[in-house]
């Protein structure tokens, strides 16, 4: 949807108008000074032009050759504002098709219990409304009660609905999909974080990235050192009788002013952020981009990043004194009413097993034991046997072809016993502590080889014996091991930090193809890994979603927050990622190297160009004065004449031309950076020497048709 | 200012002042010493001496006015003005006048060039500088060989 | 013959440019020497009579502003001693005029040695020894102090910039000196005379008397060639055979000029990399071979040569010269050919293939520097060098460096013309010749070479004062702006893992080559075009 509102929207009078309005000479004195110099010759070869003969030495030229020189000279310049127009259109139209979202709709606030409907932008912080299936949330809050499905494909492109319930933040403009939901207002009108994004990409003071900066200054210094050149040369031709015309010494002047790059500049800085803005990242800095680029260090989650974020029970390990069925009885019990991702996905394996308790009836009447941070484990407490001996008799029967496992016997002694029954799962070490009951060494030794093959093992035990372990692993992300490859490949070294204890850490690491890893992290951790990098002189990336992230993501170089995580994290990251896909901080990086290729490969073909332009206008300045110069006229140019204005064309077709390189950016392969260099010198550079020398003699040829 | 004076200007001066001793007086009055000891030829300007008296320095050129002798270079043709050297090519073209104007066989001329030129060679380790002829060497020369011819000369002037 | 002539001045140089060069690093990093006791004495004694702290540090600013004012009181010695000479002992000649003064003294304190004077006819031997020797010794002493204080900004993190005064008096007493000393009796051997006489009186074999101008030439001489200082004890400079008496001596006066400037690059190799100090060796000898290439593609004729040198000797000795900022000439400029003198043109405008004593190692960096950001860019990370990225400050100051030079070349040629000096020296109407003659002059100031084709013809007011300030700006500007870049570099932050882009290799000899040419091509070909070119 996003993408077709641009292609619609950019071309449009509006941007057209802009362009024009950018070759004001006040505005490009201040943006762009070699833009500036060229506009000035355009003014003083028009003038030239049209006084009729101003000066019978430095003027020599027929009047119609001034007119052409003048009209390629402000095209030149209108080249260079349409670019930057253009893409400053395309970020346009990335925040139209936000604002449609933010339409103003009706909200059923909540006044003492009852719904009333008032105009969304009258509602304010603490407020609460109640949202139904089909209509819009008015602003960006909280879900208070109640849980559903929000349909958020507008702002993240995601088609799948989130599920979202109490404590989830959602955000204005989103769509609830299904049931109701109340939520308490958190952003005031016009602060919402659809508001904040469309600020940050409209944001026409776009402050100058330091590498920016930098290639500015040198522009300058070698437009300035040209001026000069071209500047004395009029003196000295002069003085030396060689009747050198001030139109041709203001084209020799614009052909070596690093034209090309310098009209394309702002274009490529602002068509980053576009690039960014396609792939649902807000941009809060262009500084953001640029040192994604720079980027040498990944802080990377394991959950969710590198894995898929859910673990998953991959096998049953039973104690020497029981079997695999057992555990499952055991684990399937335990997990009866765990509805958490990795309860589900143990009784799935038992289905798949085709195993389930033989006391099933009295795990459907049992009690819950729910999770505790103090405790670590859960489970399920039988109820007491009197209750329902009589269908404890009917299980007997249906099961009766089954030869009994261990557990249900052990079960069922435990019940005739009368006591109390649970069957618990938890963390090794939590179950060790109430269920002593086992082979110490035995179940260490099952749980470490567990978490040597990567997964996380989990005891499962009834009352106080351990019947066996279940092994937990975390599926790592499709691709991910490809991705990590490239970044590895670019010279970027990856962290993984996870709670996990190091062996498994280590395990996935080694899967995925990441080079360090801080196991069994600490909140704290990641701000003093973070720092510990950008004290050795690394340029740290990471991502984060909760609170605790905020410190680490304010003191990155790059933080790139999730759109599903706390507000805090949002504000102190640099970028936003709408679709909350933590492996995107790839793509962020990829595209930060980009802008910075683009941006100095245009350089180095504009510097490159002069070459050949020496050799167009040299010869064609000073083939009056002495036979001798023949040996500079490699290119053989039609007339003198015919060469400048080639010349001309030449160096300002080449900025449409290279518009959509400017716009996409140079291709980024992951490989050492050696071979991108040497790949990108033979392009840009060879190729910027080269080009010019084809192209203005293919021009020269054409014009020449046509020469009078 | 007080720093700047005892930080800045104070040993500026003190190392000025040393360094115009070091090398500014004694270094260059130590080689004085040492060449006018052991090599007050070089030390000297090179000065060649026939019969006892100075009759030029081997460096610079002189001028002959006489057609009897080999001729320098014309002094505005050279780098220095002063080149106390002529090519073989020059010295063979000079032969015939001088021969006309001395009596002394061409092939005699020529052999004292040549053997000139290997002098020269050979004060320039064979291979570092290109054949010349050494004017004021080869007219010492011919003196020496042929005083009674040149015996005005010698003694002082045609 | 002329390939051995080529070879051994090329093995000759860069062999001791190897021992020196190991010799240089150890003096960067204060490391021991051979003999470090006896000479690490007479330091102690220098810094005790100095008066300086041999282990203070000094900021770039405390390390520049020492090597102003330390060539300013210089500067004031020998403008003292040129005024008035009259009155000073060893055949007194008549003192100059200030502006020739000025120009003298701000052309020797600058390593540029230009001279608008005869030094055998207008200097007593005063003048020449305790004036210009001495100075012959601080302006290339300053010059490698900075460069040493430039490297270390490089070696690690704080490692600082080093003590002027230390550097300079070491640089002077271990290093220039002894090399000085020995070249001085190795040149007395070969001819160069050494006495304190202004003159020898002797006669003619044609009878009649002569007199020849003599005096301390053989100690001036070492220290002029290694020095890269090229002011000559004769207006002839080393086409005077009293300098230059035969091919040996041209060709180890050849050498003496590429030792110092090749050693640098080898320090640099052993400090930070032997990868890349051979790899900025390596770019200095493809732009001097360049040049080489150019002098060598015309042959001379014999007008203006000295026939001891012939054409190969004259054009080996002329564009080593050149490209070493030296500008000692053993002919005259005239006598050149176009592409000669072009070739030395590009030796003046880069001041870096391999440039005189100290900045021509400097200026290197700084093209190494610029080169890794306009090519940097392309593999998509900010550019690095030495592991430590480059900030737009070091850019923009770069940017002066070069800017520097153009500007102050072409704007004061342009005043030459406009204010009819130019005409007034060289005549009208003006052609490509004269026009070449002016424009070397200030390209010559500027680079801090000294050679010229005006010489005494320019001593007017007009040229006196204008070369003087060219050269005291194209000699303290860029050695203050890259101080200040390397002030920063010396507090930044190193990254433990490797550069994006090595600045070693052939890729990146290759590269640099081209950009260094670029650079300096760009700014001046028309000029060339409209000077030598069309001569």
């Amino acid at each position: 949807m996003v993408k077709t509102t641009i292609t619609q929207s950019i071309f449009d009078t509006r941007m057209l108008k802009d362009s024009v309005t950018k070759l004001s000479p006040i505005y490009l004195a201040k943006k762009s000074p070699v833009m500036f110099a060229v506009e000035m010759g355009f003014f003083l070869v028009l003038g030239i032009g049209l006084l009729h003969n101003p000066s019978s030495y430095f003027v020599n030229e027929k009047n119609l050759f001034y007119f052409e020189s003048a009209i390629i000279l402000i095209l030149t310049v209108w080249f260079a504002t349409f670019s930057e127009s253009l893409s400053e259109a395309q970020a346009r139209a990335k925040v139209d098709s936000l604002r449609s979202l933010e339409k103003e709709v009706q909200a059923k606030k909540l006044v003492d219990g009852q719904e009333i409907l008032v105009p969304s932008k009258s509602l304010k912080m603490g407020d609460r409304v109640r949202v139904y299936a089909g209509d819009i949330i008015p602003r960006d809050g909280i879900i208070t009660e109640g849980k559903a499905f929000i349909d958020e494909s507008m702002m993240t492109g995601e088609s799948n609905p989130a599920f979202k319930e109490k404590d989830n933040p959602v955000l204005g403009g989103t769509k609830v999909a299904s049931d109701k939901i109340v939520v308490e207002i958190t952003a005031e009108a016009g602060k919402s974080f659809l508001d904040e994004m469309v600020g940050l990409i409209e944001s026409a003071t776009r402050p100058k990235t330091k590498n920016e900066i930098a290639l500015t200054i040198l522009l300058a210094g070698l437009s300035l050192i040209f001026i000069i050149v071209v500047g004395t040369m009029l003196f000295f031709g002069y003085y030396l009788g060689y009747h050198m015309d001030i139109s041709v010494l203001f084209a020799l002047l614009v052909a070596l002013m690093p034209t090309t790059i310098g009209a394309l500049m702002p274009a490529i800085g602002v068509a980053g952020i576009n690039r960014l803005a396609r792939d649902n990242i807000v941009v809060k800095s262009g500084k953001g981009v640029e040192a994604a680029g720079d980027c040498d260090v990944l802080i990377l989650d394991k959950t969710g990043t590198i894995t898929e974020g859910a673990r998953r029970a991959i096998a049953f390990i039973p104690m020497e004194k029981f079997t695999e069925e057992d555990v499952i009885e055991a684990a399937y019990a335990s997990s009866f009413n765990d509805s958490t991702h990795e309860g589900k996905s143990i009784i799935e394996l038992a289905n798949e097993k085709k195993i389930e308790p033989s006391f099933m009836m009295e795990v459907l009447a049992s009690k819950p034991i729910d999770f505790s941070s103090e405790t670590r484990f859960s489970g399920i407490e039988l109820s007491p046997k009197k209750k329902s001996y009589a269908k404890q008799d009917l299980v007997s029967k249906t099961s009766t072809n089954q030869a009994k496992t261990r557990v249900s016997s052990r079960v069922e002694e435990l019940e005739e016993s009368n006591t109390q029954v649970r069957i618990l799962k938890g963390a090794v070490e939590a179950i060790l502590k109430i269920a002593p009951k086992v082979n110490e060494p035995e179940l260490r030794w099952k749980a470490q080889e567990i978490s040597k093959n990567g997964g996380t093992p989990l005891a499962v035990a009834i009352n106080d014996e351990i019947i066996g372990l279940i092994s937990l692993k975390d599926n790592l992300k499709k691709d991910i091991r490809e991705k990590l490859e490239e970044v590895h490949v670019s010279g970027i070294s990856t962290v993984m930090i996870t709670g996990d204890n190091l062996l498994t850490a280590q395990i996935i690491a080694k899967e995925a193809n990441i080079d360090q890893v801080i196991a069994e992290a600490k909140p704290t951790d990641k701000l003093n890994r973070v720092v510990e990098e950008q004290v050795k002189g690394h340029v740290v990336g990471m991502i984060g979603d909760g609170t605790n992230d905020a410190p680490a993501l304010a003191k990155a170089d790059v933080g790139l927050a999730m759109n599903r995580g706390t507000a805090a994290a949002r504000e102190a990251a640099n970028m936003v990622d709408l679709d909350s896909d933590p492996s995107k901080i790839l793509n962020v990086v990829k595209l930060g190297k980009q802008l910075l290729m683009t941006r100095g490969a245009i350089t180095t073909f504009s510097i490159a160009n002069d070459i050949a332009k020496y050799f167009a206008i040299l010869p064609a300045m000073f083939s009056k004065v002495s036979p001798k110069i023949e040996a500079l006229n490699l290119m053989q140019l039609h007339s003198p004449e015919s060469a400048v204005i080639s010349t001309l064309i030449f160096n300002a077709i080449i900025i449409p031309i290279l518009i959509p390189l400017s716009l996409r950016g140079v291709k980024y392969k992951p490989e050492l950076p050696e071979r991108t260099f040497i790949k990108n010198m033979m392009i840009y550079g060879v190729g910027g020497v080269v080009l010019p020398f084809v192209g203005i003699k293919a021009i020269d040829l054409l014009v020449s048709l046509f020469w009078r | 200012m007080r720093t700047l004076k005892s930080k800045v200007f104070s040993p500026s001066i003190r190392i000025v002042v040393l360094m115009i001793v070091t090398t500014g007086v004694a270094y260059p009055l130590l080689v004085t010493a040492i060449g006018q000891t052991t090599l007050p030829y070089q030390s000297n300007g090179s000065q060649v001496i026939l019969n006892g008296k100075v009759v030029g320095s081997e460096l610079i050129a002189e001028n002959f006015n006489s057609t009897k002798f080999f001729q320098p270079r014309n002094s505005t043709d050279s780098g220095s003005g002063v080149d106390p050297d002529i090519t073989p090519d020059e010295a063979y073209s000079q032969i015939p006048t001088i021969s006309n104007a001395t009596g002394i066989p061409t092939n005699a001329l020529r052999t004292l060039v040549e053997l000139d030129i290997e002098r020269n060679k050979d004060a320039n380790g064979l291979l570092f500088a290109p054949d010349y002829v050494r004017v004021l060497n080869l007219n010492v020369e011919l003196v020496t060989q042929y005083p009674e011819i040149y015996q005005v000369s010698a003694n002082g002037g045609p | 013959m002329d390939i051995i002539i080529l070879l051994v001045v090329l093995i000759g140089s860069l062999g001791l440019a190897v021992i020196f060069g190991r010799y240089m690093a150890r003096m960067i990093v204060y490391e021991k020497r051979p003999l470090e006791k006896t000479l690490g004495r007479v330091e102690n004694g220098f810094y005790h009579l100095i008066g300086v702290d041999k282990y203070e540090q000094m900021t770039w600013k405390q390390y520049f502003l020492a090597l102003i004012v330390t060539n300013v009181i210089a500067a004031v010695f020998l403008m003292v001693i040129l005024l008035y000479q009259n009155s000073l002992p060893l055949s007194p000649k008549p003192g100059l005029s200030i502006d020739l003064a000025f120009n003298t003294v701000a052309s020797f304190v600058t390593n540029t040695d230009l001279q608008h004077y005869a030094g055998d006819q207008q200097l007593s031997i005063f003048s020449q020894m305790v004036g210009l020797i001495f100075m012959m010794f601080v302006a290339p002493a300053s010059g490698i102090a900075s460069c040493f204080a430039f490297i270390r900004a490089f070696i690690r993190k704080e490692f600082g910039l080093g003590n002027f005064y230390v550097d300079f008096t070491r640089i002077i007493l271990t290093l220039l000196l002894p090399i000085a000393f020995i070249s001085a009796l190795l040149l007395l051997l070969l001819g160069v005379p050494q006495t304190l006489d202004s003159s020898i009186t002797v006669g003619n074999l044609q009878g009649g008397n002569q007199t020849i101008t003599i005096g301390p030439v053989a100690s001036l001489e070492s220290i002029k060639q290694l020095g890269s200082n090229g002011g000559g004890f004769f207006g002839a400079n080393s086409a005077h055979p009293y300098e230059n008496p035969n091919g040996l001596s041209n060709v180890f006066e050849t050498i003496l000029m590429l030792v110092i400037p090749f050693s640098l690059p080898i320090a640099y190799a052993h400090l930070l990399g032997r990868g890349r100090g051979i790899s900025i060796l390596a770019a200095m000898l493809i732009g001097f071979g360049v040049m080489l290439a150019l002098g060598l593609s015309e042959h001379n004729g014999l007008t203006g040569l000295e026939t001891r040198f012939g054409s190969f000797g004259t054009t080996l000795f002329m564009e080593s010269s050149l490209a070493t900022n030296t500008g000692s000439a053993n002919a005259a400029l005239s006598g050149l050919s176009p592409n000669a003198i072009i070739g030395g043109y590009l030796g003046m405008f880069i001041q870096a293939i391999p440039g005189a004593d100290g900045t021509g190692m400097m200026t290197m960096i700084i093209f190494i520097i610029l080169t890794l950001f306009i090519v940097g860019l392309m593999v998509g990370k900010t550019p690095e060098f030495m592991s430590m990225k480059i900030t737009p400050r070091d850019v923009r100051l770069a940017a002066f460096v070069f800017l520097i030079h153009p500007a102050f070349i072409l704007i004061p040629t342009v005043v030459a013309y406009t204010s009819e000096n130019a005409q007034s020296v060289l005549g009208t109407p003006t052609t490509a010749a004269t026009y070449n003659q002016v424009l070397y002059e200030f390209t010559s100031a500027s680079a801090n070479n000294g050679s010229d084709y005006l010489g005494t013809s320019a001593n007017i007011l007009f040229f006196n004062w204008s070369t003087a300030l060219v050269m005291l700006v194209g000699r303290y500007a860029p050695i203050g702006l890259m101080l200040a870049i390397a002030g920063s570099f010396t507090t930044r932050d190193r990254k433990e893992i490797i550069e994006p882009i090595k600045t070693s290799g052939p890729l990146f000899v290759g590269v640099l080559s081209i950009m260094v040419f670029i650079l300096t091509a760009l700014t001046f070909f028309p000029f060339l075009v409209m000077g030598p070119f069309l001569m």
